[in-house]
């Protein structure tokens, strides 16, 4: 019997374990780690971090670290820079993801790209460290960024700061900084400010889409908040690949800031990135409604960008754009293009002084210098593998006169600032054109 | 004294089947089912829904948000939007969930559920599902596609649903419609026909002038420098796997634990020693040494599209979510669905995020979301979704919609490939789901790693193969 009764407080006993030991498993609540809480944002973890990977002599393309000269800031997490004697290139930082201030504009996105513009605009030195890949899959190289506020401070990682400053979350990627970026990230998630939860008090949240014209966006921009939705009625004036030159549909009157009144046509390049295909759903001269946002001045110049339902063709309105016509030889720069900025326009008298080629992951792109006959420098610009198509060495040639029809756009390297950007190029099938393109046919003409 | 140890025995062994619900018998949906009475009485109840898209499908989902909360007043929908990759998403849910801070719902792929089950940090949807007021009638659960709606449900064997598919995209044929249409050539359909085609294009472009044709570039030059390649294939992962399928051949399989459950931590490799998989990876090797065909990085290029824009290539399989990538081409694109092995097995891949709910929600919070869930893939909503942003309906009932056949008709390129992948909701296609666990995209990734040595450097495939395993580990 004492035994019969061991046997049973056995069971029991292993009853009990395997109980436990089997809820514990499946059951337990995840530990809720130790994480400071702040109410305000400060760079306690960037104030700490030091470089220490030496990277005197050495080069960050090919040696992985290096000290590098800054072209430009190109948003929050992206910039142009010339590393010793090569190319300019673009860098995008590792570890982080600010929200985008092109394109498609979120909330935060301008404020993360300024504060990356005030930093490392105004650091004696930048310094950037690879680790891992060297390359995304747009080619543009990944780094860690170091920068040195003045010549007496240490480098600070500004990925680091960034996601401290709560311009960024930590994209939780493995790093040798992982921990540092980790414990940086849970901390400044606390105080629920930035990224992390707080509003962007000069970002439009508001659902509502505004109803107006590209002439009035053009002339009333200042009114409107970064994020507004606006909803524009709009001709097809050229394609280039997926984005657009548009013009509004018909003639409008808008009052402007002075309170004076003007009537036309606005025009602006639509940036469609990499949305969802709206290539070829329209053809020249089509009239459509769009949604979209406005960038004023950026990086790219001044766009419309975040299209969105785009409505069905208004064949009552449609029809060939208005295409206005200047004489190379009235002008002095590219800067004189200005006023005609999202325009398609008619330009006559140019040479080709030079051509000058690039290429981008198998796409090759051109830039068509041209001088009017007093030696004035202008840019044509063809983009996208359009250039293949159009065949450019077959139809410009250095010293020949041409006149061309293009979108004018904004490009900081080009003569004067402004170019005139080339739409998509005809199609032929063993000569026979396809009737789709006829409008594009005279884009590039000889003159005789 | 037996019968009171009988009873405690009796009793212990029934706190463990309560408190150890799960370990028994599968999975169980552990929260009530509140009614929607219930719910409209609460006070305010947040929903946080955590996602990682761009702009396009946020402003879908803040339309479908927006709608629903007009229907209930008192939720809201909170959208939290991640940075970074759906990878490092997964990494901030997992610490969102270790520091008690989960979000109500989100999106993800079933190796990312995989790892949310480790600690049972998704539920079950069974539970709404089931609901007479709340739930799917058998005709809408139905109305689901096979295949998407069998991802989320592959973790216990009595095919419990962990989430519900959400944005799809899969994979399709783009080739350049111009020379097709110009030398009457058919689009192949099978990779035997593939091989054949081939021969005839590399017979045609021989006697091909540079810029005879707009639509075809400098082909000679291309040829001559080795940068034309008539047919690609974007993603080494996904061929590795389809071919499998396509082959007959297995790839992976789950593990199941006694009780029924899969083991999320460990899954089982298949392809190392599958003779049809082996078999699959010699015929894709034999088109790559005849020159027909290879992955971008033959080409030192990251996608197709890159070589099939400027007419380096005539062919790629693709993404369906990637169509915006050609719109530089020189030439027409058309679309066609992607190649098959053999009628019998005519396996498509299916690509994109599944909907899940955490437990750590409150039983309100989950009643909010799963209803919000329901509103994201009515049969109207997933067709204007996948019309917004190039991803497919995951609701049979959404193809038939008459703006959506009406969308189908369109000129772009998005109406094109979405036109083309209609054909995998019938004709004899599957959408095949592999083995989830945590560590099974590891598995993807060196498997795709070896194929690339198999087609450009042309490596023995056993020893490719054997290599990867070693990886793996």
């Amino acid at each position: 019997m004492r035994s019969f009764k061991k046997i049973f407080l056995l069971i029991i006993v292993f009853l009990f374990a395997f109980v436990l030991i089997g809820c514990d498993k499946e059951k337990d609540n995840p530990k809720k780690d130790d994480v400071e809480e702040i109410t305000e944002l400060d760079t306690k973890y960037t104030d700490q971090l030091k470089l220490e990977t030496s990277f005197t002599g050495k080069d960050f393309i090919k040696d992985g670290i290096g000290e590098i000269k800054l072209v430009r800031v190109i948003d929050g997490d992206t910039i142009t820079i010339r590393s010793g004697a090569s190319e300019t290139v673009n860098i995008r930082f590792l570890g982080i993801d600010t929200p985008e201030s092109t394109g498609n504009i979120q909330p935060w996105g301008k404020a993360a790209s300024a504060f990356a513009k005030e930093k490392l605009g105004n650091a004696v030195s930048i310094v950037l460290e690879a680790e891992g890949e060297r390359n995304d899959t747009t080619g543009r190289y990944l780094a860690w960024v170091w920068y040195k506020p003045s010549a007496d401070a240490d480098y600070r990682l500004f990925n680091l700061e960034e996601i401290e400053m709560a311009y960024t979350q930590y994209t939780f990627s493995s790093s040798k900084y992982e921990d540092t970026l980790k414990k940086a990230h849970n901390r400044t998630k606390t105080s629920k400010l930035g990224v992390f939860g707080q509003k962007d008090p000069n970002y439009n949240y508001s659902k509502e889409v505004v109803v107006t014209t590209l002439l009035n966006l053009q002339y009333n921009h200042d009114k409107f908040q970064t994020g507004t939705k606006f909803s524009v009625t709009v001709r097809l004036a050229r394609t280039v690949g997926n984005n657009m030159f548009l013009e509004d549909a018909e003639e409008v009157t808008i009052e402007q800031a002075n309170g004076e009144y003007i009537t036309g046509k606005g025009g602006f390049y639509a940036f469609s990135g990499y949305a969802v295909a709206y290539y070829r759903e329209y053809l020249i001269g089509d009239v459509f409604t769009v949604t979209c946002q406005l960038e004023w001045e950026g990086q790219y110049g001044t766009q419309l960008t975040g299209l969105a339902s785009p409505s069905r063709v208004d064949s009552t309105l449609s029809g060939e754009p208005e295409i206005p016509t200047l004489d190379a030889n009235d002008l002095e720069s590219g800067a004189d293009l200005k006023p005609y900025l999202g325009h398609v326009i008619h330009l006559t008298n140019l040479t080709c002084d030079s051509i000058r080629e690039s290429e981008n992951n198998g796409t090759k792109y051109y830039t068509v210098t041209c001088v009017n006959n007093s030696g004035k420098k202008f840019d044509v610009y063809f983009s996208n593998s359009i250039i293949t198509r159009w065949r450019v060495q077959d139809i410009i040639e250095v010293g020949k006169t041409y006149e061309v029809i293009g979108g004018v756009a904004f490009y900081e390297y080009a003569n004067g600032q402004y170019q005139i950007s080339m739409g998509d190029a005809p199609r032929y099938n063993n000569g026979v054109l396809n009737e789709d393109d006829l409008p594009r046919v005279n884009d590039v003409k000889e003159m005789i | 004294m037996k019968k009171v140890l009988a009873y405690v025995v009796l009793v212990l062994a029934m706190i463990g089947l309560v408190a150890c619900g799960d370990s028994n018998s599968g999975y169980t949906a552990d929260y009530e089912v509140l009614s929607i009475d219930e719910l409209r009485a609460a006070d305010q109840v947040e929903v946080t829904f955590k996602i990682q898209f761009g702009d396009i499908i946020q402003q879908e989902i803040n339309r479908m948000a927006e709608a629903f909360m007009e229907e209930y007043p008192n939720v809201k929908i909170t959208v939290n939007i991640m940075s970074g990759s759906y990878d490092d998403m997964k990494k901030q849910t997992i610490e969102d969930i270790n520091s008690g801070d989960a979000p109500t719902m989100t999106v993800g792929y079933a190796d990312h559920f995989a790892e949310y089950l480790i600690s049972n940090a998704i539920v079950p949807l069974d539970g709404f599902i089931n609901d007479p007021n709340v739930g799917y009638t058998s005709e809408e659960l139905e109305d689901f596609l096979p295949g998407f709606i069998a991802e989320g449900r592959q973790f216990d064997k009595k095919g419990s649903y962990f989430s519900i598919p959400f944005n799809k995209s899969t994979e399709a044929l783009y080739y350049n419609k111009d020379f097709f249409d110009e030398f009457n050539l058919k689009v192949p359909e099978t990779w035997d026909e593939l091989d054949s085609t081939c021969a005839q294009i590399m017979d045609i472009v021989k006697d091909i002038q540079d810029g005879q044709y707009s639509w075809l570039g400098d082909i000679q030059n291309n040829i001559e420098i080795g940068e034309f390649v008539p047919m690609l294939y974007d993603s080494n992962g996904n061929l590795f796997t389809t071919s499998i399928h396509q082959w007959g051949g297995e790839y992976t399989s789950s593990i199941y634990k006694s009780n029924g459950v899969v083991d999320v931590q460990k899954g089982q490799l298949k392809f190392n020693t599958d003779k049809n998989a082996k078999q699959a990876m010699t015929d894709l090797q034999n088109l790559a040494n005849k020159g027909y065909f290879n992955l971008p990085d033959s080409l030192e290029l990251n996608y197709g599209s890159y070589a099939l824009n400027p007419g380096k290539a005539l062919m790629n399989i693709g993404s369906t979510g990637g169509s915006s990538y050609y719109s530089s081409a020189i030439c027409e694109i058309g679309v066609a669905p992607t190649l098959y092995k053999s009628a019998d097995k005519k396996y498509v891949l299916q690509q994109g995020t599944n909907l899940c709910i955490f437990s750590q929600a409150s039983d309100l919070e989950k009643l909010a979301a799963w209803l919000f869930i329901k509103e994201l893939v009515t049969p109207e909503n997933t067709a204007k979704f996948a019309m917004a942003t190039g991803y497919m309906p995951v609701r049979q009932s959404a193809y038939d919609l008459p703006e959506y056949t009406e969308f189908l008709q369109g000129r772009s390129l998005a109406a094109k490939v979405l036109r083309a992948t209609s054909a995998y909701t019938s004709n004899g296609w599957n959408y095949f789901v592999d083995a989830a666990w945590a560590g099974s995209a590891t598995v993807r990734t060196e498997c795709g790693t070896a194929l690339s040595s198999i087609l450009i450097d042309g490596a023995d495939i056993q020893k490719a193969i054997d290599d990867a395993v070693g990886r793996i580990g």
